[in-house]
C-alpha cells in the first residue's frame, strides 16, 4: 500500500529530472545563440547608419522631393501591419506582449475605421490571430530565431509593395526591442513613410538605427545642407530608396526580435530549470518520508508480529519462534 | 601627408562590411552611366545598378586594387565626420559609402556556380523571349511574363557581373 506512494513519487521525480535537462539545454542553447544574435545586430549597423545617412542628405538635398514618402501621413484610411513574433514558444512573455501590443493598435485603429491588413512573423503569431479569426494575409515562418537579410526582403516584398502601389497610407511594425540584454521592449512603429530625418533628433529612426540613436552624425548639417549632386534626381532617388530604407528597418527589427526572442525563452528557461529543481527537492522529501514510514510500520508490524508469537509459543509447541532482531 | 589625396571607403552590406579603408579611387556604375570618385569629389547621392566596383589604390595610394560584385545599391560621396577629423586642423577627407544589399568580393566570389546561373539565365532569357512572339521583352505583353523575364534578366546580369569581377581577379590586373 504505502510502497504505492512511494513509487508514484519516484515516477514524478524522474520525469521532472527529465524536465529539467531539456529546459537546462534549451536555457544554454538560447544563451549561447545570444552571443550570435547580438553579433549580427552589431554587424548591421554600418549598414543602417549608412542608409539613415542617405536619407538625410536626400531628403536635405531637395525638400521638395519628400513627396508622401516621408513624414506622417495626413491621412490614414488603410494601414499594413507587420507583427514580428516568435516561432516557438517556451519563451515567457515574448510572444504575448508583441499580440497584445498588435492588437491594442488594431482595435484603435478600427474604431477610427481604418482598414487593416496584417502580416505576421513567426509561426506562434501566425497560429494566434487565426485562431481569433483575424485574417493574417501573409505570415512568414520558419526564421524568427536566425532571419538573414534574404528573409527580411522576402517580407518587405510583401509588406511594403501595397504602399508603393498606393494600396495602403501606412506601414506599421510591431516588433520587441532589443535595448540591452536586460532589457527588452515591445513597440509600434512606422516603417513607411519613413520618419522624416529632418525632424528632431530622433529622427532616422525609421531609416533603421539601432538602439543607440544618439549616436546619429547630426553634427554635419551646415556642411551636408551644400550641393549634392543627386543621380538619378533627388525624387526618383528617394522612390527608391524608401522601400530600401524600410527594408533595412525591417531587417534591424527581425534581428532585434531575435535577439529578443533568444533572450525571453533564456529567461523562461532558466526559471523553469530552477522550478524543476525546487520540485525535485521537494518531492525527493515527500518520498523520503513516506519511505521512513513505511520502514517503520514494517518494523512495527515485524516486532508487534514476534511478540504475538512469542507469547503464543510458551503454550503451543509447534509454533514457530522468530527472534525478534533488536 | 598625402592625405587628401585619399578617400575613405566602406562597402556595406546588410549583413557585414566588406570593405573599409582608403584608397584613391573608387569607380562604379550608376543609372547614368560609369562614375570615377576621385578625393575631393562633390557631395553625391546615387543609385547603383548592378556592376563590377573597383577601388583602386586600398590603404595606400598605389596598393593593389580591390575588385567586388555589387548587385545593386546606393552610393553617397561625403564627408567624412569621424570625430578624429575635422578638428584641429586635420583636414576632412572624402568619404565614399557604398551600401549594397547584396555584394561580394571577387575573391569570394564561386565562378563554378556563376556559370552555371549564368547558362541557366541565358536559356530562360532566350525561352522567354521567344515564346509565343518574335520580339523579345516587347512591352505590354501579360505582366506574369515579364516578371519572369525581368527576373531571368536580372539573374543573368547578376551572374555575367559576378565572372566580370572574379574573372578580372583571376587573371592580371589591369
Amino acid at each position: 500500500m504505502a510502497g504505492g506512494q512511494e513509487r508514484i513519487l519516484r515516477r514524478r521525480i524522474r520525469s521532472i529530472q527529465s524536465t529539467k535537462k531539456i529546459t537546462k539545454a534549451m536555457e544554454l542553447i538560447a544563451a549561447s545563440q545570444i552571443v550570435r544574435a547580438q553579433g549580427r545586430i552589431a554587424a548591421s549597423r554600418p549598414y543602417q547608419d549608412g542608409m539613415a545617412r542617405i536619407v538625410l542628405e536626400t531628403a536635405i538635398g531637395d525638400p521638395a522631393a519628400a513627396g508622401n514618402l516621408l513624414g506622417t501621413p495626413e491621412k490614414v484610411e488603410r494601414l499594413a501591419l507587420l507583427a514580428v513574433a516568435a516561432d516557438r514558444g517556451l519563451c515567457g512573455g515574448y510572444n504575448t506582449s508583441v499580440y497584445r501590443t498588435a492588437e491594442r493598435l488594431m482595435g484603435r485603429a478600427r474604431t477610427d475605421g481604418i482598414d487593416v491588413r496584417l502580416f505576421t512573423v513567426g509561426k506562434k503569431a501566425q497560429n494566434y490571430f487565426r485562431y481569433r479569426g483575424q485574417a493574417v494575409e501573409r505570415s512568414f515562418l520558419g526564421m524568427s530565431d536566425r532571419p538573414s537579410f534574404e528573409d527580411a526582403r522576402a517580407v518587405a516584398a510583401a509588406v511594403l509593395t501595397p504602399f508603393v502601389d498606393g494600396q495602403v497610407d501606412q506601414v506599421m511594425i510591431v516588433s520587441t526591442r532589443f535595448l540591452s540584454a536586460g532589457m527588452q521592449v515591445v513597440e509600434e512603429r512606422q516603417l513607411l513613410p519613413l520618419e522624416d530625418p529632418r525632424e528632431g533628433s530622433g529622427g532616422g529612426e525609421a531609416a533603421g538605427d539601432g538602439p543607440a540613436p544618439a549616436s546619429k552624425g547630426t553634427d554635419g548639417d551646415e556642411v551636408r545642407l551644400g550641393y549634392t549632386e543627386f543621380e538619378p534626381d533627388a525624387a526618383t532617388l528617394l522612390e527608391t530608396l524608401a522601400p530600401r530604407a524600410a527594408e533595412t528597418a525591417i531587417f534591424a527589427a527581425l534581428l532585434e526580435a531575435a535577439a529578443s526572442e533568444l533572450t525571453a525563452r533564456q529567461r523562461a528557461m532558466a526559471a523553469a530549470t530552477e522550478n524543476a529543481e525546487e520540485l525535485i527537492k521537494k518531492y525527493s522529501r515527500i518520498m523520503n518520508r513516506a519511505r521512513q514510514d513505511t520502514i517503520t510500520t514494517e518494523i512495527m508490524e515485524i516486532v508487534g508480529g514476534a511478540e504475538a508469537l512469542r507469547a503464543g509459543a510458551d503454550t503451543d509447541e509447534g509454533g514457530l519462534v522468530i527472534e525478534a532482531g533488536v | 601627408m598625402a592625405d587628401d589625396e585619399l578617400l575613405s571607403v566602406e562597402l556595406v552590406t546588410p549583413e557585414r562590411v566588406l570593405v573599409v579603408g582608403t584608397a584613391s579611387q573608387v569607380i562604379l556604375r550608376t543609372a547614368d552611366g560609369d562614375i570615377t570618385f576621385l578625393p575631393g569629389h562633390t557631395p553625391l547621392v546615387g543609385a547603383v545598378v548592378p556592376c563590377v566596383v573597383r577601388v583602386v589604390g586600398v590603404d595606400e595610394p598605389d596598393g593593389a586594387e580591390l575588385r567586388a560584385a555589387v548587385h545593386g545599391g546606393f552610393v553617397q560621396v561625403g564627408q567624412d565626420d569621424s570625430p578624429d577629423r575635422g578638428e584641429s586642423g586635420v583636414p576632412r577627407r572624402t568619404r565614399v559609402t557604398l551600401l549594397a544589399g547584396v555584394a561580394e568580393l571577387a575573391g569570394e566570389i564561386d565562378t563554378e556556380r556563376a556559370r552555371v546561373a549564368l547558362d541557366a539565365a541565358t536559356a530562360r532569357v532566350a525561352e522567354l523571349g521567344t515564346a509565343g512572339r518574335g520580339a523579345p521583352a516587347a512591352p505590354g505583353e501579360e505582366p506574369l511574363e515579364d516578371r519572369e523575364l525581368a527576373e531571368a534578366e536580372a539573374a543573368l546580369r547578376r551572374a555575367e557581373v559576378r565572372l566580370e569581377a572574379a574573372g578580372v581577379a583571376a587573371g592580371a590586373t589591369s
